[in-house]
């Protein structure tokens, strides 16, 4: 794949303006249902019946979702969008940001981290750290209910002098075999219940931007028994790109 | 009383951003604009507007039809008499794009129209008070 | 003072009877005796002298002489009494007398002798002369100021009196003239003829004027003879009856009257000299020659004698009219004369009048001048002016019109008769006759042929006053009888209307317009191409097209341009030859170019229409790269419209569902604000869907599969106009077509592109219009332009660009109702068929939409239809 790296490509910035049309255009009309929902569940509480209250708060989660769904697509469009020329960067470095960022969510979850030095890349640093940042959110995410989260984060010996390779490894609640291929579809959604929060892009975000990169990124576990993922990238920049 | 002039062609969004306003503010004095152009009448005093005051506040739109929302800091900015009328963009839109050329073009706040209405009357009391002061302030 | 008292007696007399008869004469009366005495007087000398009767009686009668005659009067008086006779007064001498206060006075007298036993007395009767003497002085002078020499005679024939003058024209001194007899001046062959007229005049004597009659020689103290004319009156005296003659000399008028005649013989024309009452008084030998008549036969002849019968009682007004007020009329001023010859034939002539005033009186002459070839060849000249298809005017070199046409008559509203010996310039409007003098005036001096419209705009003017542009053309014409001009004149008001016209629709058409003549001179361009390429009007006219040409391809474009002439055709725009415009200022930019040829009167003109297209081309380049970099992100954005019409769905059914379930359990319950916010919520679902449904067209659009078939456009009309039926009969719309051509493309594809553009033709229309919509189509290279065109509200120039942006939303939801994307899936399936598609438009004045498609025969390129 010939790869577009300047966020200012014509292309890109049609794709980009398509989806911000669509994110005004459908953003609006989803507004005036989430909005005028809750100031009717404000003010009309007490006039509405048990089942009216329910349909209301229905049709605001659907509105909620729908929203949710429509920003992960722009933010599965960024990744080519808001693409930054490579350059050699340090996933050291990007994976304490990622780690920065989540903070909060570690703490909360009291996950345990094991890290060990991660090579150097060309690459964009920045997509970089979202993929690890997507991978970290969701470990901690799908770790087994009632458990706290445990994850490796390492680089992993490569066959082939130029690739190199890494992995964030959990425990938790892994996947059928089956859908290893499909959880990079856009708005899969394996676990469709309310305890796991999200539309699915991210994945495929994941998925995106190690494509940008020449590379892959494969999952691999079974359910119960924990989820590997292996990122794959090339050890140059492919040609043309940066 | 502060007179907001609020340039808008949704009226559903309307609706909304009114309702805001007297949420955060009950002695705001609306003035209502359906399109860009309406609203460069308005402050140019130009018929049907010309007794029209000169706003405190001007709640813009973005994506105006007629004439572009991105007209009405470029005008205003540009004539002595109206120069200093705060402006904010409440808008759907939060493409990079728009938010540079409104900053670019003098506007003072760029708000993205929160989905939930609750975060939405708290964008708007965050910058009527800070462009109109709080009522308690007035009296 | 009493008569009885002292009157002397006088002896020898009577005294009684005698001073009886001296008192009563009317005279003075002076008696005295051989001393010189005075012995009577009457009362009339006491009156005249200022004496009393006793002062002079016994006096001598020089006391009544005045000093300086005193002297010698009595030698007089004795030499009377030594012959005493009697002597008739003022026969002789000047006499005077002095009066009492020494006042003198001329005095006739007349003496008598009485003789008596006494011896002789003289009775002097003395007349103051004094009237006599002034009236005589007065005479004199009279005659010497007259301007002849005169002459006075009595009845014998003896010279009384001359002048001086007629002491300068005989040669002779007035002394030696008194007393001869006349005849000295009369040459001497003629003076016996002489002596018997002259008797004759004193026995009939009466005024006889100057040259009312014959002709007289003189004849001077040298023996010279030479011409006179004379006039003679009587004059009656009291010494009786005299003769004056005023003699005139002719010699200088009879030698200018042979100078005239031997004029009048060498004139080219018949000479023809009539007096007053018409009489023939002189021809020349043309005249001879024309009529036919010998000289004799025709002199005191009637001057009708040469007017064709049927014409002398209109001949004889005009004569007399002309005599009443005579001024020269030059050859051909006037009508069409007919002469008539002895032999009765009739011809055409031309006749030139002036009046000649003489001693003898006013006469006139007449020029004739046969015109029977100049007819002929008028006639062939006229009949060809006839049948010319303009109007034929011919003027002379003085600019009067000799000869139209009836074109001219009907062109400028005039009778043939009034417009010929008018000056041209009756045709020129007065604001320009000025002007046009001067140019008429140059034309003769150096006239050449020049044709129609190589020039100047001009304007003619008909008789009722108004005004038309005409064209001229002008060509000399040598005669015999000069030089005249030829003008065709051709009244251009259709054509400038047409061109007038044509102007405009030069102006309002929407590319640079240029048109250029065979020689590649720019002729016309409107104000598009001022625009385009940076000149004015002014600086283009009459150039080669070749300044709006690069340089480096000028020459070329000369070899193109004329081998166009040479197959001149309509070649449509962007058919052919990306080419290149310069501007003043020397940029270069892509045109295109549609050429036409246009047939005028003027000749063979092309007509090119020029477009800018840059931006096109811009365009062009953009869409290129946009494809090619869309292909890229393709994947996503189709990726995307799938997800988004097909995940979307869920959450919106959602949405819908528990909207519509709320909605039944809200109604009657909310409040009246409630119920509104609920049906912002309903709008809002609504909105939704009709969104999704439209992302999901595009999608469906973006995955379409190319197989493309013949395609009747004629069919996927006829299907839209069925679906819009019901609006464009609420509306009293209408759209028409005429037959459009088959293109190559997907049917069901191109029926949805219709169908859009022609929803959004009717939708967006004036409140109270009927929309009319408009669909045409032109070959286009190997594709079809399509133009779909409306009368409704129109857009502005940034807005025919946005419109076709996805989403784009114009108008506020409440005015149009409709998502906009309609425009965006009209650009995608055009694209797809490798066309492209564009508005133009101005707000208010109706949107036009083209596109283009492929022909049925076009193959199209891959990435063509894949943009």
């Amino acid at each position: 794949m010939s790869e577009q790296t300047s966020g200012s490509d014509t292309g890109q910035d049609a794709l980009q303006d398509f989806l911000q049309v669509v994110s005004h255009d459908l953003g609006e009309p989803l507004r005036q249902v989430i909005s005028f929902g809750e100031i009717l569940e404000d003010e009309e509480h007490e006039r509405l019946s048990e089942s009216g209250r329910e349909y209301l708060h229905a049709m605001i989660g659907a509105g909620v979702r729908m929203r949710a769904m429509l920003d992960g697509v722009l933010q599965l469009a960024r990744v080519s969008s808001r693409a930054q020329p490579f350059a050699p960067c340090d996933l050291n470095h990007e994976r304490d940001a990622a780690l920065l960022f989540l903070e909060s969510d570690i703490r909360r979850r009291q996950a345990t981290l094991n890290l060990s030095p991660l090579p150097s890349v060309v690459g964009d640093a920045l997509q970089m750290r979202q993929l690890l940042r997507q991978l970290i959110e969701n470990a901690i995410k799908f770790a087994k209910p009632g458990e706290p989260p445990v994850i490796r984060i390492a680089e992993q010996p490569s066959s082939d002098p130029a690739w190199i390779e890494w992995v964030v490894e959990d425990e938790g609640m892994g996947i059928d075999p089956r859908y290893q291929q499909v959880i990079f579809d856009v708005f899969q959604r394996l676990n469709a219940s309310e305890a796991y929060p999200g539309v699915g892009v991210g994945l495929t975000i994941c998925q995106r931007i190690c494509e940008r990169h020449g590379g892959q990124i494969s999952a691999v576990g079974s359910e119960g028994q924990g989820l590997c993922m292996t990122v794959r990238l090339p050890q140059r920049a492919p040609p043309g790109a940066g | 009383m502060p007179d907001v002039l609020i340039a808008e062609d949704d009226p559903a969004a309307l609706h909304l951003t009114l309702k805001a306003l007297s949420i955060v503010n009950s002695r705001i004095r609306p003035h209502i604009a359906r399109n860009g152009a309406e609203a460069l009448a308005f402050l140019r005093r130009q018929a049907p507007y010309t007794g029209a005051p000169k706003p405190d506040l001007i709640v813009l739109d973005w994506n105006l039809p007629k004439v572009h929302g991105r007209e009405v800091p470029a005008v205003t900015r540009s004539t002595d008499a109206i120069r200093d009328i705060p402006i904010v963009v409440v808008t759907t839109s939060d493409a990079e794009k728009d938010r540079e050329e409104a900053a670019h073009l003098g506007v003072n706040e760029y708000v993205v129209k929160a989905p939930h209405f609750r975060d939405f009357v708290a964008s708007v009391r965050d910058f009527t008070e800070r462009y109109l002061g709080t009522e308690q302030d007035e009296e | 003072m009493s008569t009885t008292t002292i009157t002397p007696a006088i002896p020898g007399i009577e005294n009684d009877w005698y001073r009886e008869i001296v008192e009563t004469a009317p005279d003075a009366t002076v008696m005295i005796d051989s001393d010189g005495r005075i012995v009577l007087i009457n009362r009339q000398t006491e009156i005249l002298f200022g004496y009393e009767r006793k002062e002079l009686l016994g006096e001598l009668v020089e006391v009544l002489v005045p000093d300086r005659y005193r002297g010698k009067h009595h030698i007089h008086r004795d030499g009377y009494f030594g012959d005493p006779n009697m002597r008739e007064m003022g026969a002789g001498l000047e006499l005077s007398g002095v009066r009492k206060d020494g006042t003198e006075f001329p005095v006739e007298i007349s003496l008598s002798p009485l003789r008596t036993d006494r011896g002789v007395f003289a009775t002097a009767a003395i007349r103051d002369a004094t009237a006599r003497r002034a009236a005589e002085a007065q005479f004199k002078n009279l005659l010497e100021t007259a301007p002849d020499a005169m002459v006075i005679i009595n009845r014998q024939g003896v010279i009384e009196l001359v002048n001086a003058q007629t002491e300068r024209m005989f040669g002779y001194k007035r002394e030696a003239l008194v007393g001869r007899p006349v005849e000295v001046l009369v040459p001497e062959t003629l003076r016996d003829q002489h002596l018997a007229h002259r008797r004759g005049y004193f026995v009939d004597p009466k005024v006889r004027e100057m040259g009312a009659g014959l002709e007289l020689s003189g004849r001077r103290k040298d023996g010279s003879e030479f011409p006179i004319e004379i006039s003679l009156s009587p004059l009656e005296t009291d010494e009786g009856r005299l003769a004056t003659a005023a003699i005139r000399d002719i010699t200088d008028r009879k030698k200018s009257q042979e100078q005239m005649r031997n004029l009048l013989e060498t004139a080219p024309d018949a000479m023809i000299i009539i007096d007053q009452r018409g009489t023939i008084k002189l021809v020349n030998a043309q005249t001879e020659r024309l009529f036919g008549f010998p000289r004799d036969a025709l002199i005191d002849q009637p001057v009708e004698i040469l007017v064709p019968a049927r014409l002398h009682d209109k001949h004889v007004g005009h004569r007399k009219g002309y005599f009443t007020d005579p001024k020269i009329r030059e050859m051909g001023a006037g009508l069409e004369l007919w002469g008539s010859r002895q032999d009765g034939t009739e011809f055409p002539i031309e006749i030139s009048l002036s009046p000649l005033d003489t001693e003898e009186g006013r006469f006139a002459t007449a020029a004739v001048r046969d015109i029977t070839n100049r007819k002929k060849s008028q006639e062939q000249m006229r009949n060809l002016l006839e049948t010319a298809p303009d109007a034929m005017v011919i003027i002379d070199q003085t600019g009067h019109i000799t000869l139209v046409n009836r074109q001219t008559e009907r062109l400028f509203g005039y009778d043939r008769d009034e417009l010929i010996r008018q000056p041209v310039e009756i045709l020129v409007p007065e604001r320009l006759r000025d002007r046009h003098l001067g140019h008429r005036t140059g034309y003769f001096v150096d006239p050449k042929v020049r044709e129609m419209g190589a020039g100047l705009e001009l304007w003619g003017r008909r008789a009722d006053g108004s005004e038309f542009p005409i064209e001229i053309s002008l060509s000399p014409l040598e005669t015999e009888e000069g030089r005249f001009a030829t003008a065709a004149v051709r009244d251009i008001t259709d054509r400038k209307k047409a061109q007038a016209q044509f102007k405009n629709l030069l102006e309002t058409a929407p590319d640079a317009m240029v048109i250029i003549d065979r020689n590649g001179r720019i002729n016309l361009v409107n104000q598009q191409t001022e625009r385009l390429f940076g000149y004015t009007r002014g600086e283009l006219i009459d150039q080669p097209v070749e300044i709006l040409v690069p340089e480096n391809l000028r020459s070329r474009h000369v070899g193109h341009r004329s081998g166009y002439f040479d197959d001149p055709k309509v070649r449509e725009m962007g058919a052919g030859l990306e080419l290149s415009g310069r501007r003043k200022d020397g940029t270069e930019f892509p045109i295109e170019i549609s050429l036409s040829p246009l047939e005028t009167p003027d000749g063979q003109f092309a007509t090119a229409a020029v477009r800018d297209i840059t931006e096109r081309k811009t365009a062009q380049i953009k869409l290129t790269d946009y494809a090619r970099n869309l292909e890229a992100s393709n994947r996503e954005l189709e990726e995307f419209a799938y997800v988004a019409s097909h995940d979307l769905q869920a959450p919106l059914r959602n949405i819908i569902s528990f909207s519509e379930l709320l909605h039944d359990e809200c109604v009657g319950k909310i409040s009246e604000d409630a119920d509104r916010y609920f049906g912002f919520i309903e709008e809002g679902a609504l909105r939704l869907q009709g969104l999704i449904k439209d992302i999901l067209e595009v999608s469906r659009v973006n995955r379409m599969e190319r197989s493309f078939i013949t395609v009747d456009t004629n069919e996927c009309m006829e299907t839209c106009r069925l679906q819009l039926r019901s609006v464009l009969e609420d509306s009293g719309g209408r759209i028409d077509f005429a037959r459009l051509p088959d293109v190559k493309g997907d049917a069901l594809r191109l029926t949805q592109l219709f169908q859009n553009l022609l929803n959004n033709a009717v939708k967006f229309q004036r409140p109270g219009v009927p929309p009319l919509v408009t669909i045409t189509a032109r070959r286009f290279g190997e594709f079809w332009e399509f133009a779909i065109a409306d009368n409704g509200i129109g857009i502005s120039a940034d807005e025919c660009v946005q419109v076709f942006e996805i989403f784009r939303r114009l108008h506020t939801a409440d005015e149009y109702p409709g998502t906009g994307i309609g425009l965006s899936i009209c650009k995608k399936i055009v694209e797809t068929h490798g066309g492209r598609i564009w508005a133009e438009s101005e707000p208010g004045k109706g949107a036009t939409f083209r596109f283009t498609l492929p022909d049925t025969a076009t193959v199209l390129a891959p990435e063509q239809a894949h943009a």
